[in-house]
Protein backbone atom coordinates (compact mmCIF):
# COMPACT_ATOMS: atom_id res chain seq x y z
CA UNK A 1 0.00 0.00 0.00
CA UNK A 2 2.70 2.54 1.25
CA UNK A 3 5.91 2.81 0.68
CA UNK A 4 7.02 3.01 4.09
CA UNK A 5 8.95 1.08 6.76
CA UNK A 6 5.83 -1.41 6.81
CA UNK A 7 6.72 -2.14 2.85
CA UNK A 8 10.52 -2.85 3.70
CA UNK A 9 9.21 -4.80 6.23
CA UNK A 10 6.97 -7.27 4.44
CA UNK A 11 9.46 -7.67 1.95
CA UNK A 12 12.19 -9.02 4.29
CA UNK A 13 8.99 -10.85 5.86
CA UNK A 14 8.50 -12.85 2.67
CA UNK A 15 12.30 -13.66 2.51
CA UNK A 16 12.16 -15.04 5.71
CA UNK A 17 9.36 -17.07 5.32
CA UNK A 18 10.47 -19.01 1.80
CA UNK A 19 13.86 -19.84 3.51
CA UNK A 20 12.02 -21.02 6.43
CA UNK A 21 9.73 -23.14 4.60
CA UNK A 22 12.73 -24.66 2.27
CA UNK A 23 14.72 -25.52 5.08
CA UNK A 24 12.29 -26.33 7.72
CA UNK A 25 10.17 -29.10 5.29
CA UNK A 26 13.78 -29.68 3.37
CA UNK A 27 12.71 -28.89 -0.33
CA UNK A 28 14.65 -28.95 -2.56
CA UNK A 29 14.05 -25.77 -4.53
CA UNK A 30 15.73 -22.40 -3.97
CA UNK A 31 13.60 -20.06 -1.46
CA UNK A 32 13.00 -17.45 -4.28
CA UNK A 33 11.37 -19.78 -6.73
CA UNK A 34 8.57 -19.72 -4.22
CA UNK A 35 6.54 -16.91 -5.70
CA UNK A 36 4.68 -14.90 -3.65
CA UNK A 37 1.22 -15.56 -4.89
CA UNK A 38 1.29 -19.06 -5.24
CA UNK A 39 -0.89 -21.52 -2.86
CA UNK A 40 0.55 -23.46 -0.65
CA UNK A 41 -1.30 -26.21 -0.33
CA UNK A 42 -3.38 -26.65 -3.75
CA UNK A 43 -1.45 -27.27 -6.56
CA UNK A 44 -2.64 -27.46 -9.51
CA UNK A 45 -1.46 -27.24 -13.31
CA UNK A 46 0.23 -23.71 -13.72
CA UNK A 47 0.14 -21.61 -10.45
CA UNK A 48 2.79 -22.84 -9.34
CA UNK A 49 1.94 -24.38 -5.73
CA UNK A 50 4.03 -26.39 -3.80
CA UNK A 51 1.27 -29.16 -2.04
CA UNK A 52 2.26 -29.08 1.17
CA UNK A 53 0.06 -31.44 3.77
CA UNK A 54 -1.37 -30.60 7.05
CA UNK A 55 1.89 -31.78 8.58
CA UNK A 56 4.43 -29.46 7.03
CA UNK A 57 1.81 -26.63 7.55
CA UNK A 58 1.98 -27.14 11.46
CA UNK A 59 6.20 -27.02 10.69
CA UNK A 60 5.30 -24.00 8.82
CA UNK A 61 3.41 -22.37 12.21
CA UNK A 62 5.94 -23.72 14.91
CA UNK A 63 8.94 -22.36 12.92
CA UNK A 64 7.38 -18.72 12.29
CA UNK A 65 6.58 -18.88 16.14
CA UNK A 66 9.90 -19.64 17.09
CA UNK A 67 11.70 -17.43 14.53
CA UNK A 68 9.05 -14.32 15.19
CA UNK A 69 8.21 -14.99 19.09
CA UNK A 70 4.43 -14.84 17.49
CA UNK A 71 1.41 -17.02 18.37
CA UNK A 72 -0.43 -17.81 15.86
CA UNK A 73 -4.01 -19.36 16.79
CA UNK A 74 -5.44 -22.52 15.26
CA UNK A 75 -8.27 -20.34 13.50
CA UNK A 76 -6.34 -17.61 12.24
CA UNK A 77 -4.69 -20.64 9.87
CA UNK A 78 -7.27 -21.55 7.13
CA UNK A 79 -7.64 -18.33 5.87
CA UNK A 80 -4.38 -16.79 5.98
CA UNK A 81 -2.36 -20.08 5.41
CA UNK A 82 -3.12 -19.66 1.75
CA UNK A 83 0.24 -18.08 0.21
CA UNK A 84 3.61 -16.47 1.16
CA UNK A 85 1.98 -12.87 0.43
CA UNK A 86 -1.22 -13.73 3.31
CA UNK A 87 1.27 -15.69 5.04
CA UNK A 88 3.22 -12.46 5.86
CA UNK A 89 0.67 -10.38 6.44
CA UNK A 90 -0.50 -12.72 9.29
CA UNK A 91 3.17 -12.35 11.09
CA UNK A 92 3.31 -8.70 10.34
CA UNK A 93 -0.18 -8.23 11.99
CA UNK A 94 0.43 -10.09 14.43
CA UNK A 95 3.76 -8.42 15.17
CA UNK A 96 2.76 -4.96 15.39
CA UNK A 97 -0.09 -6.32 17.21
CA UNK A 98 2.51 -7.95 19.73
CA UNK A 99 4.25 -4.63 19.64
CA UNK A 100 0.88 -2.30 20.65
CA UNK A 101 -0.09 -4.49 23.68
CA UNK A 102 1.55 -6.17 26.16
CA UNK A 103 1.00 -10.10 26.02
CA UNK A 104 -1.47 -12.46 27.32
CA UNK A 105 0.86 -13.87 30.05
CA UNK A 106 1.33 -10.41 31.30
CA UNK A 107 -2.07 -9.55 31.73
CA UNK A 108 -3.13 -12.74 33.60
CA UNK A 109 0.10 -12.48 35.71
CA UNK B 1 1.70 -42.12 44.54
CA UNK B 2 3.51 -40.62 42.51
CA UNK B 3 7.33 -40.18 43.10
CA UNK B 4 8.31 -37.30 41.47
CA UNK B 5 5.51 -34.85 42.37
CA UNK B 6 7.68 -31.75 40.98
CA UNK B 7 7.38 -33.10 37.13
CA UNK B 8 3.73 -33.67 37.63
CA UNK B 9 3.15 -30.08 39.13
CA UNK B 10 5.46 -28.83 36.16
CA UNK B 11 2.63 -30.44 33.72
CA UNK B 12 -0.23 -29.65 35.24
CA UNK B 13 0.76 -26.15 37.13
CA UNK B 14 -0.96 -24.15 34.54
CA UNK B 15 -4.52 -26.21 34.49
CA UNK B 16 -6.81 -25.19 37.04
CA UNK B 17 -8.90 -28.15 36.31
CA UNK B 18 -8.76 -31.75 37.98
CA UNK B 19 -7.10 -34.08 36.73
CA UNK B 20 -8.86 -37.60 36.80
CA UNK B 21 -7.49 -41.37 36.27
CA UNK B 22 -8.39 -43.95 34.19
CA UNK B 23 -7.80 -47.62 35.03
CA UNK B 24 -6.63 -49.86 32.14
CA UNK B 25 -10.52 -50.67 31.53
CA UNK B 26 -10.81 -46.97 30.98
CA UNK B 27 -7.71 -46.73 29.09
CA UNK B 28 -9.16 -49.22 26.46
CA UNK B 29 -12.76 -47.28 25.88
CA UNK B 30 -10.46 -44.20 24.45
CA UNK B 31 -8.02 -46.90 22.53
CA UNK B 32 -8.38 -49.28 20.01
CA UNK B 33 -5.24 -50.89 20.93
CA UNK B 34 -4.96 -54.39 23.20
CA UNK B 35 -2.90 -57.32 23.58
CA UNK B 36 -0.11 -57.20 22.63
CA UNK B 37 0.31 -53.21 21.71
CA UNK B 38 -1.74 -52.05 24.52
CA UNK B 39 1.08 -49.94 26.55
CA UNK B 40 -0.36 -47.77 29.19
CA UNK B 41 -1.45 -49.77 31.80
CA UNK B 42 -3.03 -46.63 33.97
CA UNK B 43 -3.31 -43.11 33.63
CA UNK B 44 -3.13 -41.31 36.57
CA UNK B 45 -3.75 -37.40 35.78
CA UNK B 46 -5.75 -36.69 32.63
CA UNK B 47 -6.69 -33.21 32.13
CA UNK B 48 -8.56 -33.98 28.15
CA UNK B 49 -7.19 -31.85 25.63
CA UNK B 50 -4.17 -30.64 27.80
CA UNK B 51 -1.55 -33.20 29.37
CA UNK B 52 -1.61 -36.94 30.56
CA UNK B 53 0.69 -38.86 32.96
CA UNK B 54 0.06 -42.74 32.61
CA UNK B 55 2.54 -45.79 33.49
CA UNK B 56 3.44 -48.74 31.71
CA UNK B 57 4.88 -51.63 33.68
CA UNK B 58 7.61 -53.25 31.73
CA UNK B 59 7.95 -57.37 32.57
CA UNK B 60 10.28 -60.03 31.05
CA UNK B 61 7.09 -61.22 29.88
CA UNK B 62 6.19 -58.57 27.41
CA UNK B 63 6.62 -61.18 23.98
CA UNK B 64 8.75 -58.72 22.39
CA UNK B 65 11.91 -59.98 25.22
CA UNK B 66 12.13 -63.50 23.46
CA UNK B 67 14.17 -61.58 20.52
CA UNK B 68 15.11 -58.34 21.66
CA UNK B 69 17.13 -59.35 22.59
CA UNK B 70 17.73 -63.18 23.76
CA UNK B 71 20.59 -62.53 25.79
CA UNK B 72 19.80 -58.39 27.11
CA UNK B 73 16.11 -58.19 27.34
CA UNK B 74 15.53 -54.43 26.79
CA UNK B 75 12.22 -52.67 25.57
CA UNK B 76 12.34 -51.63 21.95
CA UNK B 77 12.64 -47.27 21.82
CA UNK B 78 10.17 -47.52 19.25
CA UNK B 79 7.55 -49.29 21.45
CA UNK B 80 8.55 -46.13 24.06
CA UNK B 81 7.45 -43.81 21.57
CA UNK B 82 4.12 -45.48 20.49
CA UNK B 83 3.28 -45.76 24.09
CA UNK B 84 3.64 -42.17 24.72
CA UNK B 85 1.54 -41.43 21.41
CA UNK B 86 -0.80 -43.52 23.29
CA UNK B 87 -1.01 -41.65 26.07
CA UNK B 88 -1.59 -38.60 24.02
CA UNK B 89 -4.19 -40.58 22.21
CA UNK B 90 -5.98 -40.73 25.31
CA UNK B 91 -5.43 -37.09 26.11
CA UNK B 92 -6.53 -36.15 22.66
CA UNK B 93 -9.46 -38.56 22.35
CA UNK B 94 -10.48 -37.74 26.08
CA UNK B 95 -11.23 -34.46 24.87
CA UNK B 96 -13.65 -35.25 22.16
CA UNK B 97 -17.56 -36.54 23.07
CA UNK B 98 -17.76 -39.21 25.17
CA UNK B 99 -16.52 -42.78 23.89
CA UNK B 100 -18.47 -45.84 23.07
CA UNK B 101 -18.60 -48.65 25.85
CA UNK B 102 -17.84 -50.63 23.20
CA UNK B 103 -15.41 -50.55 20.76
CA UNK B 104 -13.58 -47.63 20.70
CA UNK B 105 -12.20 -48.33 17.45
CA UNK B 106 -15.81 -47.14 15.65
CA UNK B 107 -15.15 -43.89 17.03
CA UNK B 108 -12.67 -41.13 15.69
CA UNK B 109 -9.34 -42.33 14.71
CA UNK B 110 -6.75 -42.28 18.22
CA UNK B 111 -4.54 -40.03 17.17
CA UNK B 112 -1.83 -41.85 14.47
CA UNK B 113 1.13 -40.80 14.34
CA UNK B 114 2.39 -38.58 11.91
CA UNK B 115 5.88 -37.39 12.78
CA UNK B 116 8.03 -37.93 15.73
CA UNK B 117 10.42 -35.55 16.38
CA UNK B 118 13.89 -34.47 18.84
CA UNK B 119 13.58 -37.87 19.93
CA UNK B 120 16.22 -39.10 22.08
CA UNK B 121 16.94 -42.23 23.83
CA UNK B 122 18.91 -42.05 27.38
CA UNK B 123 18.61 -45.38 28.59
CA UNK B 124 17.89 -48.66 28.56
CA UNK B 125 14.61 -49.96 29.61
CA UNK B 126 14.63 -52.76 31.54
CA UNK B 127 12.18 -55.28 32.63
CA UNK B 128 11.00 -54.49 36.18
CA UNK B 129 10.86 -51.09 34.87
CA UNK B 130 8.02 -48.87 35.59
CA UNK B 131 7.93 -46.28 32.90
CA UNK B 132 6.30 -43.17 33.93
CA UNK B 133 4.61 -41.18 31.01
CA UNK B 134 4.07 -37.93 30.32
CA UNK B 135 2.48 -35.74 27.12
CA UNK B 136 1.41 -32.03 27.00
CA UNK B 137 0.16 -31.03 23.93
CA UNK B 138 2.09 -28.17 22.29
CA UNK B 139 -0.41 -26.79 19.85
CA UNK B 140 -3.20 -27.92 17.55
CA UNK B 141 -3.36 -26.74 14.00
CA UNK B 142 -6.64 -28.00 12.18
CA UNK B 143 -6.27 -31.66 12.73
CA UNK B 144 -2.72 -32.02 13.63
CA UNK B 145 -1.63 -31.94 17.03
CA UNK B 146 1.97 -31.61 18.40
CA UNK B 147 2.95 -33.07 22.01
CA UNK B 148 5.66 -33.14 23.78
CA UNK B 149 6.51 -36.20 25.54
CA UNK B 150 8.69 -37.76 28.00
CA UNK B 151 9.45 -41.53 29.03
CA UNK B 152 11.08 -41.46 33.18
CA UNK B 153 12.23 -44.62 35.15
CA UNK B 154 12.56 -43.71 38.83
CA UNK B 155 12.44 -40.05 37.85
CA UNK B 156 15.39 -40.49 35.04
CA UNK B 157 14.33 -39.68 31.36
CA UNK B 158 14.96 -42.17 29.37
CA UNK B 159 13.31 -40.74 26.39
CA UNK B 160 11.93 -37.95 25.69
CA UNK B 161 11.04 -35.88 22.01
CA UNK B 162 8.07 -34.49 20.12
CA UNK B 163 5.20 -36.22 18.37
CA UNK B 164 3.09 -35.14 16.02
CA UNK B 165 -0.27 -36.92 15.68
CA UNK B 166 -3.57 -36.76 13.53
CA UNK B 167 -6.68 -37.16 14.23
Amino acid sequence: MEMTNEGVGLVAIKDGLKALIVERLKLDIEPQSIKDDAPLFDAAEGNDGLSLDSVEALEIVVGIEERWGIVIQDDSVANEFYSVDSLAALVDRLLTAGADQPTVEAVGA
Amino acid sequence: MHSDPGAAAVLVADVEEEAAALDVRDVMRYLPHRYPMLLVDRVDALVPGVSAEGVKCVSINEPYMTGHFPDYPIMPGVLIVDALAQLAGVMLRSDAPAPQAEGAASGPRPGVLASIQRMRFFRPVLPGDRLQLRVRLLKTLGSVHQVQAEACVSDETVASGELLLAS
